[in-house]
């Protein structure tokens, strides 16, 4: 195991790899800061450069700007009362209190020392778990793989707190985009309409681009604008560091936060935002004085942001050792192996070791420079916020038409990601989520190729899957996970009648 | 919402059922199993299933819980006209980027984005446009070595 570390920090702490990592930490940090862009479409605007580089400073750069978000979108949360983050909406609750109350240095200190506990913490267990999770999918064959894929896909509806009927809808449309293109086994050109560019299918870094980045450029100009105040905030280094008190009070919840947080994290359909919601209701819960919560307790900052990073580790754990993302951002890195050749799955770390080591490495490397960052650049990061619109709107386009353009050297990047801002645009308005689209585009066209050829391999006879129980239990699950909102929904209707007795 | 829903249903039932019939250009079945035509079809047809539902369940008066329109989510030409207008100049940046070359077709569109958007002073438009288009160049051309189209630029001056 520890061979295995040593190698992926011999990859890991190259001077080019330092600086990817440092980068995106850093790049992560000022978009966590900036509200309403966040890691999806920061990391959208960034895959084309992947084609660039090397795998795995890739790799690296964009997961720093993964779990760096959850650091900065606490500081607009703390400061301004601004979610920076919607992970980090539960923060604002306490934290802002706590900020009016002269203890901005204590929460923001919290917050910043309770997540590089947890990330570390949550790249320990990653460390020790992915390799018997990479050996048991090992097993797996194609049909395993698609019903793996269908419980992946399975979980769309839990990416939306909308309409469950939508996030289904949105999630076929997705597998729908994903047939455009080549088959995989014919060679057929499937929708191509005789243009060129279509042959391969559409490029999943315009349709982010355009989805997220765009749609959301195009709600900047529509929103009214106008400057918020802020706090003064003191940044020197004694006033950030929390006291015996703070650390007393907060070491349970960072303890609880980081435990919860790595469990939701791993789950397909889970995330740093259900963590964060989920720890500041256990930590109420678990109070023993709950009426502070509101009122600047710190527990409230220190479980939530303990809990949002370690579930951004957790992420990582189906990426690495199933090859399933767990949420779109992890969507969007299978693409970029996917760019490189490289499927992430259970093979990766027998094909790739140096990769798959590294990139855990890189993260303790990672939550440090987070940690020394986030310390002396706060006043920094806030001064971004006063940005006006009129500059960030076109500041964001061009970089997403830049980044689309330099796909294949054309500008037909450009119209897709044009496309698909309009129809991001317009889902916003018709209120229908983009990101189970974007899970379902990437698990499409994996599910289809496993599912063809588990009927080549079964001949047709669908009965064969009878004979493979890790695909009827990952089926079966499949099953559970989607019906059970909708049977929790009839539960709940139905005990909440209320119960009539006959009086005697 | 309702209506929103109902609108955006039909459009999409459409959408399902183009998929429908495009896959009928591809083999649906043969002996090995599934043709490239059978999943598309397969998929179309319940997406279009998905977007019936949607319509009968609005018609029917059933709503989803949680959403609720607010000002942001207007359609009104009040509301979405800076919207429309920033889609033409971004027609125009589509239109013109290959043949203008990456450093003028960016500062012109920070200029006009810039003035429409804020009506911001000429001399602070044209200095922050020429900050952007340069410091886009030296990031994305010279620092990462992403090839951008040159243009009239290219034809000007000699080290681009």
């Amino acid at each position: 195991m520890f061979d295995n570390l040593l190698l992926g920090f011999s990859a890991s702490l190259t001077p080019v790899n330092l600086v990817y990592c440092l980068a995106g930490v850093t790049l992560g940090t000022v978009v966590g800061v900036l509200p309403g862009l966040g890691p999806v479409s920061s990391i959208a605007l960034l895959l084309p450069l992947t084609y660039k580089t090397e795998l795995l400073s890739a790799i690296i750069m964009l997961s720093g700007i993964y779990y760096g978000v959850q650091y900065g979108g606490t500081i607009t949360s703390v400061l301004m009362n601004i979610p920076g983050e919607a992970s980090t909406v539960v923060t604002c609750i306490d934290g802002y209190q706590m900020a009016k109350k002269g203890r901005a240095g204590a929460a923001l200190g919290i917050a910043a020392f309770g997540s590089f506990l947890a990330g570390t913490f949550g790249i320990i267990v990653l460390m020790f778990l992915a390799p018997p999770l990479a050996k048991l999918a090992l097993l797996m064959g194609p049909p395993e793989y698609m019903a793996l894929m269908i419980t992946g896909l399975s979980l769309v509806i839990f990416l939306s707190s909308r309409s469950m009927l939508k996030s289904v809808m949105m999630g076929v449309l997705g597998l729908l985009l994903g047939t455009i293109g080549m088959d995989p086994i014919s060679g057929q050109i499937r929708f191509g309409m005789g243009i060129k560019n279509l042959m391969d299918g559409i490029d999943l870094a315009p349709m982010a681009m355009g989805l997220f980045g765009m749609a959301e450029v195009f709600s900047l100009l529509e929103s009214k604008g106008g400057s918020t105040g802020f706090l003064d905030v003191r940044t020197k280094l004694r006033e950030i560091l929390p006291d015996r008190k703070d650390w007393r009070e907060s070491f349970l919840p960072i303890t609880r936060g980081t435990i919860v947080g790595f469990l939701i994290g791993i789950l397909p359909g889970g995330g740093a935002v259900m963590a964060s919601f989920i720890s500041y209701a256990m930590e109420k819960r678990l109070s023993k004085h709950p009426e502070k919560f509101g009122t600047g307790a710190i527990e409230g900052v220190a479980g939530p942001e303990s809990s949002n990073n370690s579930a951004a580790i957790g992420a990582f754990v189906p990426l690495l050792t199933l090859g399933i993302p767990a949420n779109v951002v992890m969507a969007l890195l299978i693409g970029a192996f996917m760019i490189h050749g490289v499927n992430p799955g259970p093979l990766l770390l027998r094909d790739n070791p140096v990769l798959f080591w590294g990139i855990i490495s890189s993260m303790y490397v990672g939550n440090i420079f987070l940690l020394i960052l986030n310390v002396p650049l706060i006043g920094l990061f806030v001064r971004i916020l006063k940005v006006p619109s009129d500059i960030m709107a076109p500041v964001i386009t061009i970089i997403c038409f830049i980044g689309a353009y330099s796909i294949n050297n054309d500008s037909s990047g450009i119209l897709i990601v044009m496309i698909f801002g309009v129809a991001g645009y317009l889902m916003r308005k018709f209120k229908y989520d983009p990101a189970p689209l974007i899970l379902s585009f990437v698990l499409g066209p994996l599910m289809e190729n496993a599912l063809r050829q588990s009927l080549m391999l079964f001949r047709g006879d669908v009965s064969g899957l009878l004979q493979r129980p890790i695909a009827l239990f990952f089926l079966a699950l499949a099953l559970f996970l989607f019906l059970s909102p909708l049977v929790s929904k009839l539960l709940k209707r139905r005990f909440s009648r209320p119960v009539f007795v006959d009086d005697e | 919402m309702k209506s929103r829903d109902v609108l955006s249903g039909l459009f999409l039932f459409l959408l399902g059922g183009i998929f429908v019939i495009g896959s009928l250009n591809y083999s649906i079945w043969d002996r090995y199993g599934p043709g490239p035509g059978f999943f598309p079809l397969v998929l179309g047809g319940l997406f279009s299933l998905l977007s019936l539902a949607l319509i009968l369940s609005r018609a029917l008066g059933f709503a989803a819980s949680g959403e609720v329109l607010t000002e942001s989510d207007s359609l009104k030409p009040s509301q979405i006209s800076k919207t429309l207008v920033y889609l033409l100049f971004l027609v125009f940046f589509y239109l013109v980027f290959g043949r203008l070359g990456s450093v003028l077709t960016i500062f012109a569109f920070m200029m006009i984005a810039m003035v429409f958007l804020n009506r911001r002073s000429l001399g602070m438009s044209v200095t922050i446009s020429a900050v952007t288009a340069v410091l886009v160049y030296a990031v994305f051309v010279r620092l990462l070595g992403v090839t951008l189209p040159g243009g009239i630029l290219k034809e000007v001056i000699r080290f681009y």
